[in-house]
């Protein structure tokens, strides 16, 4: 056995020597909770994706994170509008090039827009974005000039390109096919069904090696994707000689740390551990009952800043008002019903429970951090004996005293029985799913967890196959836009709007929201509407989403903000 | 020998015939819709404007994955059914004439009829290639509908980490077992091998999720020891540029070591027993006795003599073992977050992903049989009595 | 042999091997546990008297009562510690694996300052009656409690699944190595109505019953079992009618061409295919097809663990064909079935015993692994292994693994140490 005692020794002795320590450069280890499923730069669409394309990509506008507000980015200034809403003018600044050393030119707008809407290129899920835009006219004598012409007037009309990275039309298109042709042609279906080369250019430009090798991943933005080590992690390194070097007049253009891992870790102790550990410097994405924990340990303190930070984001369980009446039933048709389900929400045991305390209640579609929200309207609080009232007035009643409440529905007796669904995976949702089962159960409502996986959770919401459902609503700083989630077209169309809450009402103060560009009409119009679904109770309205923010001491420069990420992480600086 | 090798081999081939049958019905019946989450999966997924742009797009996957053709070779149904009922995808359709053949064709609903649909099927086309499809003879899985990419492509690094890890800790569970089943061998009634054997029996009843999950507890965690790093197989920064294989090792040492703990501890049980065993039952024989009354030293009697003949059982251990550690594998790697198959098996379940799951099962299914087939080819090759006798 | 025999049987052995005495007593142990939980582990009271009315709420099969018009509803869960009863005897653990305790959530430790919140609001620190003794999880489940619970299901996973895998494995493993491939001899007739009756069944049980099937399988639980148990008599039953019609029809033509059937090669085959499919990995996939479920997970685990027992099975029989008391059973034209059942089977019984029990230990294994990575077992019931599966996210919850771990271990470790207990005496 002595023979075996000395190798053990030397292992542990390499391990004592190599682990737990990390090489004091200018790389900045960020924890990562899910990987993007693709970084396709028009195609894909998750939210990492996004986050990464704010260092590794630019965009026509971006937002300014201290105020807020519209910042320009590739374009020298805010575009000026026409008289009737529809044309926005741009122009393009001067100095920013591709990594080719060649000018942005506004044929490059031109053709991120016809990439996005043609209607061979894979990516449906954006395209209703980008319907109303319905042409791009770039100025004869100045290609870094040109207007866009919007089909109608709408809040978002700028707003909208902080999301969409600008990319190289010489990059994508080696060819110029997309050139030839226009955003009407590119979006008529009998059109393309003749044009090959189009169905060739998109084919290749859908292929899978846009979206996973890094070698065909190209930017403006001042770090590139430079290893993308599937599962593990995703290396960001800043480029050399590019026109950003010294920049530090906006966030878009800083570069501080030479490199930027994303270090993917989807287990909650471990990346705890790795912090602990000092492995990684920044992570908001650790749960809630760890933060607190880390923020009651000194020691972890003294090396890093802990801090919690709003978000416009919050969380919510949908009802379905109008179900099949066969597969679902008929249970949340009654306003009175729904309002008893929000009351028989134990508000703060699952804040307490799930939350450490940390979020606010939300009331009505939109989060308490942005401006337009209704203070007026209170939050609800649990009230089981409220709530019974309110099931009897509805008529639900337990009849036949098997302890689950029934009620006469269409000359069918139906009992309240219903499937909670929530996305698998998430140790939240499915404690949040428990604790809402246990609670109504409370009232005689017999509930049944159903957790499923992505897509079959997105279609069972989106093809109205649910009862109840548990999701969250992530926003932005921009002006909201609930033609989404709350037209009734949106319902029928088998979009965002689950519940099938809208009335003509409704839909008319939607857009008269959307088309509103003076801001205090908006707001006072927003307000309105908040009131309408507070009183309609199509959800149960549950909290705002906190980020947890760790940062390790070493890195200055700090600045968290409400809007998605929370830390811009290319502006954070090495200490000395 | 040679002769012996060919029957072994010839009689392997339906062995995978029916483990790739198994998993190809496996994925025919996994749940979801490919075609269907494979269109809509977009994280944002905003209101579609036309059904029509739908419909298009499933179909044009639907004939990239090859859906489009009848599941196999042949299908038994109703008489009443026609051919090509197969080729309709929208549920409500197939209901909807399922309804109308019940209610038209009375009798004709309970006679069976075979239908042949040739080779163009998804089965061949899977197994052997097709249309759009190399097949899996030539490593080719299909599309993992989550990720839109290749499965071997996501598989291949990962199958790689996952085999390491096996091979490495079936030797490593040699290398310490046998040391320890020949003192037991050697004296059956002393402390040691008492001690050593209850040890290991309670090692080898240690689930090793309980196991994995103490020892990032207390060996990962700054509160109590933190000598190993918690996850990961390499440094965070990655292998610096132009390491040679070796280095690489050397870096990713301290990774490696606790989920090697985990893999290799419950297998130390059953091998050290069987090389006990094995190893007593030669030393009862002559030509051991000879070699004792020769003046050989013990050790060199167990280490060269009896340790070879007694060889057999151990190879046999090698096919069960190996298996059980694929298998361990989703816990283990799911606990110290390694980029193996097991992490992936069980992300590709979250995900519905099932052409990524049905790959591993049916490549780690090969790798079995083929390690069985190693054993017996092994086993012949060392027991010559065997290839007459078998 | 008889109850009374094999009773004999075991209490001899019982008084001659002490380690294995205390593991049966053990095992015994657990089994109280789990048929007693709702009486050990349960939030209301035992006995209570509210009012000068005495109530048996865990007893009692009534939903509520009504004492002086006041309801009392027997599911208000933790209210009853509040309730200003006279007199109240709890069960020893005073809560139910579901119970929320919100005042002691998320994660209290079990040397943490637990507390309450009394009806007029003021918190005060847990009485010893009430202490969460092994902590709390996320949700405020008491650990106690859901251990105490899970019992049932650990115990209930294995036992059944190996009463199925046993069945199987035995009757398989006893074919194959008393038939062998030189026993059963079979006409060209016979033959084809054998494939005809695979044909007919199959199109039958899957083709006419497909709906049946579909439904019974994503409702789970009896139904399932029950078409399962469906589907193995059909084919049994036309196997057995198509095989004496032909051979009926072969003593008519007077063929006499007849060849041997090759049962041993066939379940040969059947078990290297089945063991070269990694079963964790085989039970994750087929546990995620349908809706996950306790009789689902049971009948997976039967059904892909039987083929040890059986190749274990085989062996003994291909041993004791040789053996002169199974020659002269033939000899004087005894039957196939009585021999195989009533004079092979017990004594190959014990050996069987040994390695079914192995595969308990193995099956408590597999339903541990699934509950903690979370795939294929139902949500609503915390069991052993979800305890754990909570303290993957939370190290510092180390009383989420060392408990249920430790039962998990202790668990196994009985059934391993019985099974070789026994191996070693015979």
């Amino acid at each position: 056995m002595k023979s075996l005692l000395y190798p053990l020794l030397f292992i542990l002795s390499i391990t004592f020597t190599s682990s737990c320590k990390k090489t004091q450069s200018n790389t900045l280890v960020v924890h990562l909770l899910s990987e993007p499923d693709d970084m396709h730069p028009t195609n894909g669409a998750s939210a990492v994706r996004a986050e990464i394309n704010l260092y590794t990509n630019l965009s026509l506008l971006r937002v300014n994170y201290k105020t807020g507000e519209l910042l320009p980015c590739l374009a020298k200034s805010l575009p000026t509008v026409s008289e009737d809403g529809l044309n926005y003018s741009y122009e393009l600044k001067d100095n920013m090039t591709w990594d080719d050393n060649s000018p942005i030119t506004a044929n490059d707008i031109a053709f991120t827009t016809k990439a996005s809407k043609c209607l061979y290129t894979n990516n449906i899920g954006l395209k209703p974005y980008w319907e109303n835009i319905d042409d791009i006219i770039v100025d004869s004598k100045n290609n870094k000039k040109f207007t866009i012409k919007m089909k109608r007037p709408y809040i978002l009309n700028t707003w909208f390109w902080t999301d969409f990275p600008i990319v190289q039309a010489a990059f994508y298109d080696k060819q110029n096919v997309l050139a030839k042709y226009s955003n009407a042609q590119l979006t008529d279906s009998t059109f393309l069904k003749s044009k090959q080369d189009i169905k060739q250019w998109a084919d290749e430009f859908n292929s899978p090696k846009y979206s996973t090798d890094t070698q065909f991943m190209s930017g403006a933005g001042p770090y590139k994707i430079t290893k993308w080590d599937k599962g593990v992690s995703i290396t960001l390194e800043k480029k050399k000689n590019h026109w950003s070097e010294n920049c530090q007049e906006n966030w878009y253009c800083q570069a501080n740390p030479d490199k930027i891992i994303l270090k993917l870790n989807n287990n909650n102790a471990s990346a705890l551990l790795e912090l602990k550990n000092g492995l990684i410097d920044v992570s908001t994405m650790i749960d809630y009952s760890s933060f607190t924990e880390l923020s009651k340990d000194e020691a972890f303190k003294k090396d890093f800043t802990l801090k919690l930070a709003d978000t416009y984001n919050y969380t919510y369980v949908a009802m379905n008002m109008k179900p099949d009446g066969k597969k679902h039933k008929k249970l949340f048709t009654d306003v009175n019903v729904r309002r008893a389900m929000a009351l028989l929400t134990p508000y703060n045991q699952i804040n307490k429970t799930l939350y450490e305390n940390n979020n606010k209640q939300v009331v009505g579609p939109i989060s308490p951090n942005k401006i337009d929200f209704n203070a007026d309207l209170k939050p609800l609080e649990y009230n089981v004996e409220q709530a019974k009232e309110l099931l009897k007035q509805a008529g639900w009643a337990d009849t036949d005293n098997d302890q689950v409440l029934d009620k006469m529905i269409d000359g069918e007796k139906t009992k309240f029985e219903f499937n909670i669904n929530f996305i698998s995976g998430s140790k939240v949702w499915e404690d949040l799913a428990k604790q809402l089962a246990e609670s109504f159960g409370k009232a005689n409502i017999y509930v049944m967890l159903n957790p499923l996986d992505y897509n079959g959770f997105f279609s069972s919401v989106t093809g109205h196959s649910f009862d109840m459902s548990i999701s969250a609503w992530q926003s932005s700083a921009p002006p909201e836009d609930f033609s989404q989630l709350w037209s009734s077209a949106s319902w029928a169309n088998n979009g965002l709007n689950f519940t099938g809450f809208g009335t003509p009402q409704s839909d008319a103060l939607i857009d008269s929201i959307n088309t509103c560009m003076d801001e205090p009409k908006r707001i006072a119009l927003s307000k309105r509407f908040q009131k309408l679904v507070y009183d309609e109770q199509p959800y149960i309205f549950m909290f705002t989403q906190t980020r947890r923010v760790i940062v390790n001491k070493k890195w200055d420069n700090l600045e968290i903000y409400t809007e998605y990420p929370g830390v811009l992480l290319n502006t954070l600086k090495l200490k000395d | 020998m040679w002769p012996y090798v060919l029957k072994r081999i010839l009689w392997f081939i339906p062995t995978l015939f029916a483990v790739t049958l198994i998993g190809f019905i496996l994925l025919a019946n996994a749940p979801g819709d490919a075609v269907d989450s494979l269109v809509m999966s977009s994280n944002s997924g905003g209101s579609l404007k036309t059904t029509q742009d739908i419909e298009q797009q499933k179909t044009y996957w639907r004939k990239q994955l090859g859906l489009d053709l009848p599941l196999f070779y042949f299908s038994i149904c109703k008489l009443s059914e026609p051919d090509t009922l197969y080729k309709i995808h929208d549920e409500t359709q197939l209901e909807k004439v399922n309804e109308q053949i019940k209610t038209t064709e009375g009798y004709r609903n309970y006679l069976p009829k075979i239908v042949w649909y040739g080779s163009s099927n998804q089965y061949h086309r899977w197994l052997f290639g097709g249309f759009n499809s190399k097949g899996i003879i030539r490593g080719d899985f299909g599309l993992s509908i989550s990720k839109k990419e290749p499965v071997i492509v996501i598989i291949k690094d990962k199958l790689i980490w996952s085999l390491f890890f096996s091979i490495l800790s079936i030797i490593l569970a040699y290398a310490i077992s046998i040391p320890i089943g020949i003192k037991i061998a050697q004296q059956p009634e002393s402390k040691f091998s008492k001690s050593s054997q209850f040890i290991l029996f309670l090692m080898y009843s240690m689930p090793s999720f309980f196991v994995g999950v103490l020892l990032l507890m207390l060996f990962a965690n700054p509160d109590i020891l933190s000598i190993f790093p918690p996850s990961g197989i390499k440094p965070i920064e990655g292998y610096y540029d132009h390491a040679s294989l070796i280095e690489k090792f050397i870096v990713s040492v301290p990774y490696m070591i606790l989920p090697l703990i985990c893999y290799t501890y419950s297998s130390l049980a059953f091998i050290t027993k069987l090389t006990a065993t094995s190893i007593q039952e030669q030393l009862q024989l002559d030509y051991i006795k000879t070699a004792k009354a020769k003046g050989l030293s013990s050790n060199s009697i167990i280490w060269k003599h009896a340790l070879k003949n007694s060889a057999l059982p151990l190879i046999t251990v090698f096919s069960t073992v190996f298996p059980s550690i694929v298998g361990g594998s989703v816990i283990i790697e799911s606990i110290f977050t390694i980029p193996g198959m097991g992490l992936e098996t069980v992300r590709a379940i979250i995900a519905q992903d099932y052409p990524v799951v049905i790959a591993i099962i049916t490549l780690s299914s090969i790798l079995t049989i083929f390690s069985y087939l190693l054993a017996d080819i092994l086993y012949a090759w060392i027991d010559p009595r065997i290839r007459i006798t078998k | 042999m008889n109850i009374k025999q094999s009773y004999s049987f075991f209490k001899r052995i019982l008084s001659k091997n002490r380690v294995l005495k205390r593991c049966v007593y053990v095992f015994i142990l657990f089994v109280f546990i789990s048929i007693l939980a709702p009486f050990i582990a349960n939030d209301k009271p035992l006995v209570c008297k509210y009012k000068g009315l005495w109530l048996f709420p865990v007893f009692s099969f009534k939903h509520q009562s009504i004492v002086n018009n006041e309801i009392i509803n027997y599911n208000m869960a933790k209210d009853w510690k509040t309730l200003e009863t006279d007199f109240a005897i709890f069960p020893p653990c005073a809560y139910s694996p579901n119970t929320i305790d919100a005042d002691n959530a998320p994660r209290k430790s079990p040397f943490d300052n637990q507390t309450m919140t009394l009806k007029n609001g003021q918190t005060t620190s847990l009485p010893l009656k009430y202490k969460h003794w092994l902590g709390t999880t996320q949700n405020g489940n008491d650990v106690l409690s859901c251990i105490i619970h899970g019992t049932k299901t650990s115990l209930s996973v294995g036992i059944f699944s190996m009463l199925i895998a046993g069945l199987i494995g035995i009757l398989l493993g006893a074919c194959a190595g008393y038939f062998q491939d030189n026993t059963i001899k079979i006409g060209y007739i016979q033959s084809i109505f054998l494939l005809l009756s695979l044909f007919i069944s199959y199109f039958f049980c899957f083709i006419i019953r497909a709906n049946h099937l579909s439904e019974a399988f994503k409702e789970g639980g009896l139904g399932m079992f029950f078409q399962i148990l469906l589907i193995i008599y059909i084919f049994i039953q036309n196997t057995f009618i198509l095989l004496k019609l032909g051979k009926w029809i072969d003593e008519k033509l007077k063929t006499n061409h007849r060849f041997y059937f090759p049962v041993d090669t066939i379940i040969s085959r059947t078990i290297e295919t089945l063991n070269s499919i990694p079963t964790l990995l085989l039970i994750i996939a087929l546990s995620a097809i349908s809706k996950p479920s306790y009789s689902l997970l049971i009948i997976i685990i039967g059904f892909l663990s039987w083929t040890s027992i059986a190749r274990l099975t085989r062996a003994e029989y291909l041993k004791a064909k040789q053996l002169d008391y199974v020659t002269s059973c033939r000899a004087i034209g005894m039957s196939n079935y009585r021999i195989i059942v009533k004079h092979i089977l017990p004594n190959v019984l014990p050996l069987l015993l040994v390695q079914i029990i192995f595969g308990l230990a193995g099956a408590v294994l597999i339903e541990a692994s699934l509950s903690f990575i979370g795939v294929g077992v139902p949500l609503n019931t915390i069991t052993w292994g979800s305890l754990l599966n909570e303290a993957r996210d939370h190290f510092s919850a180390w009383w989420l693994v060392v408990f249920p771990g430790i039962c998990v271990f202790t668990l196994i470790f009985i059934y391993n140490k019985i099974a070789t207990e026994i191996s070693k005496i015979k």
